[in-house]
């Protein structure tokens, strides 16, 4: 073989440097859980692809590494530098007072406020069997206890319950429930006396964050301070919602009992990307 | 110490030799010792005025390159030199200037300083891609180009030129015409390191994370918001950006475009079904479907096909399908209803497409694009290359797209979540009631600056359900998902400002139409 100069190739370093650090990084975000705090459960295994992917790219510099180059660019890198370096910033950064006074999720309140007329109820009721779930399966949920017909939602299975109490409301009519989260009012939405314990769920993103829950019924509900963490007791009841024209159905607390609570750290996320 | 080399590319013709005797025929070269080595005979001979300048003929040489090096060697070993001075021959790739001065008998004596390109501005877009791969490596190495005949040119020409140039070597200085001073400052003026530049971002970033960490009410700004936002959306858009161009670089890598023109489906009518059949099998979202769109463009898939399969692709997709399914409560009238208006769109779009005939070149990278991959390597793709051989190119193509394309991404994303923090409320707080047409447009609008993934943006479409009339939230969950601020930034990386805007308000005005004229005759 001929005998040449072998210089350092300084892009190709830094762009394996790059790969590396950004795999690494991925499998750190995953195993440490901190990815949630950005996106769902549901990117997991694209984010270990990402990883494996970045590995595979930054092992194949190691044959570049001394091939000659003149024109050295190196501002590329950034792509994944400025990632990685926002995500070492302080985690705690997106609050619930946040997302109700500046951005996106504003207006969003997601299950409770959509258009539903009752045929697209019973479609998510059919769906919902089809896809296993039928109604006898509904007594082995965690929290559920059919005896004392009460029902103590734990904050990890917050949006299950969510969705369980809307696809079957008429089944838990009359239960009595507590679940914990932050006071959500929006006069848009939400009429005199009503108010939502919510918690934010985001469905891809911390772009798309939208306060999520069951809507409660209380009379005093405009002494309830806004994002302040509660845990609301209360029996379980069908109401009524018009939006749009349409009339539709949704399950509501009635409150007995109203207790101040420890915040709830993390998202929750639609039933279908949790389960 | 090293000998300073200097090297002068350019296509034949392009008057390397006149400048060098233009550029040695000064006073303050009387005293310098200078090697000239010349790897190509032009129409003038090199004539240099300077005393004790020594004139190496290696044209010939060529034809065998390894014992050039031995040649210069012995140049060199004869008497002192202060400057080596490199007249490259035009059609051959830098890469092999590169490998004769990196060989052990010359690298501890010189080292290659500076790389001047000349080119003609009217030449330039006449010989890009046309002349094979060698020409657009030179360019891609230059540190600057001095380029010619821009006041014989006119505005258009030399835009031309300049986005070529720029195109293959990204800020690269352009001198003017006779401006010997600015040949002399690029020469041997003080190197920028690209270094420098890199270790100030860097140096940013941490101070950026110590103020977040160190100032509790750091966290309170909007700046910490956009920060996060901006977060968000790439770890969502990195991966399947990385599908994407792991997809786009194997059907540059391993598809011959010969392949695409014999068996893909001639009729347009069964190409279009062809692409929304594969949009409705990928489970990908627009990062992906856009370095795709480039690559089957490239391979010459017939344009308004590609962009059925691109506009129609974010839509249709199946984990779309069931995020739509699930965000509205099960409703299959609202998950048929954007399908079928995507699809309806897409097509309206292809056939606008075939009515009015993109003019000019719609990649950016002009017929470059078309040749060779963009990525910035100029290897010849030969379609005999082995097994073992295609696996490293496609390897190191992706890599490359993926900076390329990310570097848009990484902009879109930042934009995209300035917008959401400073101006989202502009649409959140819109009053209620508005009229159909009015408050489509405007959710249509959001959906665009909104930039968000096709497969999230059913949620938010959703909660605005109290706010719009269901017609309004299809254009929203219509338009969308096919083009927003994202989308077209990571189109500049590769298609010409015109086309883009072109495909956008067509886009635009199809979803439009086709949401409004369904949703007023009752269809949703």
């Amino acid at each position: 073989m001929k005998k040449t100069n072998r210089k350092f190739n300084i892009q190709i370093l830094l762009e394996m440097a790059c790969c590396f650090l950004f795999s690494a990084m991925m499998v750190y975000m995953v195993l440490s859980k901190q990815y949630l705090y950005f996106v769902t459960p549901r990117m997991k295994g694209y984010l270990y692809f990402v990883a494996a992917v970045m590995l595979v790219w930054g092992l194949t510099g190691v044959n570049r590494l001394f091939e000659p180059q003149h024109k050295v660019r190196l501002a590329h890198c950034f792509v994944l530098l400025l990632p990685m370096a926002l995500l070492l910033l302080p985690l705690d950064i997106m609050n619930v007072s946040k997302i109700s006074s500046q951005y996106v999720g504003k207006t969003g309140f997601a299950v409770t406020a959509a258009a539903q007329d009752t045929t697209a109820t019973t479609a998510f009721v059919g769906a919902d069997s089809a896809a296993g779930q039928s109604d006898s399966a509904s007594e082995e949920l965690p929290g559920l206890d059919v005896a004392n017909k009460t029902i103590t939602v734990d904050d990890d299975d917050f949006s299950m319950w969510v969705t369980e109490l809307y696809v079957h409301m008429q089944q838990y009519e009359g239960y009595t429930i507590s679940m914990t989260g932050y006071i959500f009012k929006d006069p848009k939405i939400l009429g005199e006396g009503q108010f939502v314990p919510a918690r934010l769920m985001m469905s891809c993103c911390v772009a798309d964050l939208v306060p999520s829950g069951i809507v409660c019924l209380y009379s005093n509900a405009d002494i309830l301070k806004q994002d302040v963490w509660v845990t609301v007791e209360g029996t379980l009841t069908v109401g009524e919602r018009t939006v749009d024209g349409f009339q539709s159905q949704e399950p509501q607390i009635k409150v007995t009992k109203i207790a101040t609570a420890k915040e709830v750290k993390g998202y929750v996320y639609p039933y279908y990307i949790d389960g | 110490m090293t000998i300073p080399v200097y090297v002068v590319t350019g296509f034949l013709g392009a008057g390397k030799t006149t400048f060098l005797n233009q550029l040695f025929d000064k006073e303050e070269w009387q005293n310098i010792r200078v090697l000239l080595l010349q790897f190509e005979e032009g129409e003038e001979e090199a004539a240099p005025v300077i005393p004790g300048c020594v004139h190496l003929l290696l044209a010939e040489d060529l034809q065998q390159p390894g014992g050039i090096p031995q040649t210069i060697a012995q140049a060199l070993a004869q008497q002192p030199f202060d400057e080596i001075w490199v007249e490259w021959n035009g059609m051959q790739p830098f890469s092999l200037l590169q490998t004769i001065f990196d060989d052990a008998v010359l690298a501890a004596h010189c080292s290659i300083k500076r790389v001047m390109h000349l080119a003609e501005v009217v030449q330039v877009p006449r010989l890009i891609g046309n002349t094979g791969a060698a020409l657009p490596q030179q360019i891609a190495n230059s540190d600057f180009v001095l380029l010619r005949g821009s006041g014989d040119a006119d505005r258009g020409q030399y835009r031309k030129a300049k986005q070529l140039l720029r195109g293959l070597n990204p800020g690269v200085p352009l001198v003017h015409g006779e401006d010997l001073n600015g040949v002399y400052r690029s020469f041997f003026g003080k190197k920028v390191l690209p270094l420098a530049p890199l270790a100030a971002g860097v140096l940013a970033l941490l101070a950026l994370l110590a103020a977040f960490w160190l100032i509790p009410q750091a966290k309170d700004t909007s700046l910490a918001s956009v920060l996060t936002l901006f977060v968000g959306i790439m770890l969502q858009a990195i991966p399947f950006l990385t599908i994407g161009v792991l997809l786009s670089s194997a059907i540059q890598v391993f598809v011959p475009a010969r392949w695409i023109e014999e068996k893909f489906p001639k009729s347009l009518g069964l190409g279009v079904l062809f692409a929304i059949l594969a949009g409705f099998l990928l489970p990908v979202c627009d990062c992906t479907s856009i370095p795709v769109f480039r690559s089957i463009v490239k391979k010459g898939v017939p344009l308004p096909v590609a962009i059925t399969f691109v506009t129609v692709t974010p839509v249709i997709n199946p984990v779309v399908i069931l995020s739509t399914y699930y965000a509205f409560g099960g409703d299959l009238s609202v998950v048929l209803a954007r399908v079928c208006f995507g699809i309806i769109t897409s097509i309206l779009v292809c056939i606008a497409f075939i009515l009015w005939p993109t003019k000019g070149e719609i990649l950016s990278g002009g017929a470059v694009d078309r040749m060779m991959c963009s990525c910035g390597y100029y290897e010849p793709q030969s379609i005999s290359a082995g097994a073992a051989e295609k696996w490293r190119l496609f390897l190191r193509h992706s890599q490359a797209e993926f900076f390329s394309v990310g570097k848009y991404l990484v902009l879109g994303t930042l934009l995209a979540a300035v917008i959401q923090v400073v101006g989202g409320g502009v649409f959140f707080n819109a009053p209620n009631g508005l009229g159909l047409a009015v408050s489509t447009i405007l959710l249509m609008g959001m959906a665009f600056v909104l930039s968000l993934c096709s497969s999230s943006d059913a949620v938010i479409g959703r909660s605005l359900a109290n706010q719009f009339p269901m017609g309004a939230i299809m254009g929203f969950l219509v338009f969308g998902p096919m083009m927003d601020i994202k989308n077209v930034m990571m189109l500049s990386s590769g298609f010409s400002k015109r086309f883009i805007l072109k495909l956008t308000a067509i886009t635009f005005t199809a979803s439009f139409f086709v949401v409004f004229l369904f949703s007023s005759l009752g269809a949703i």
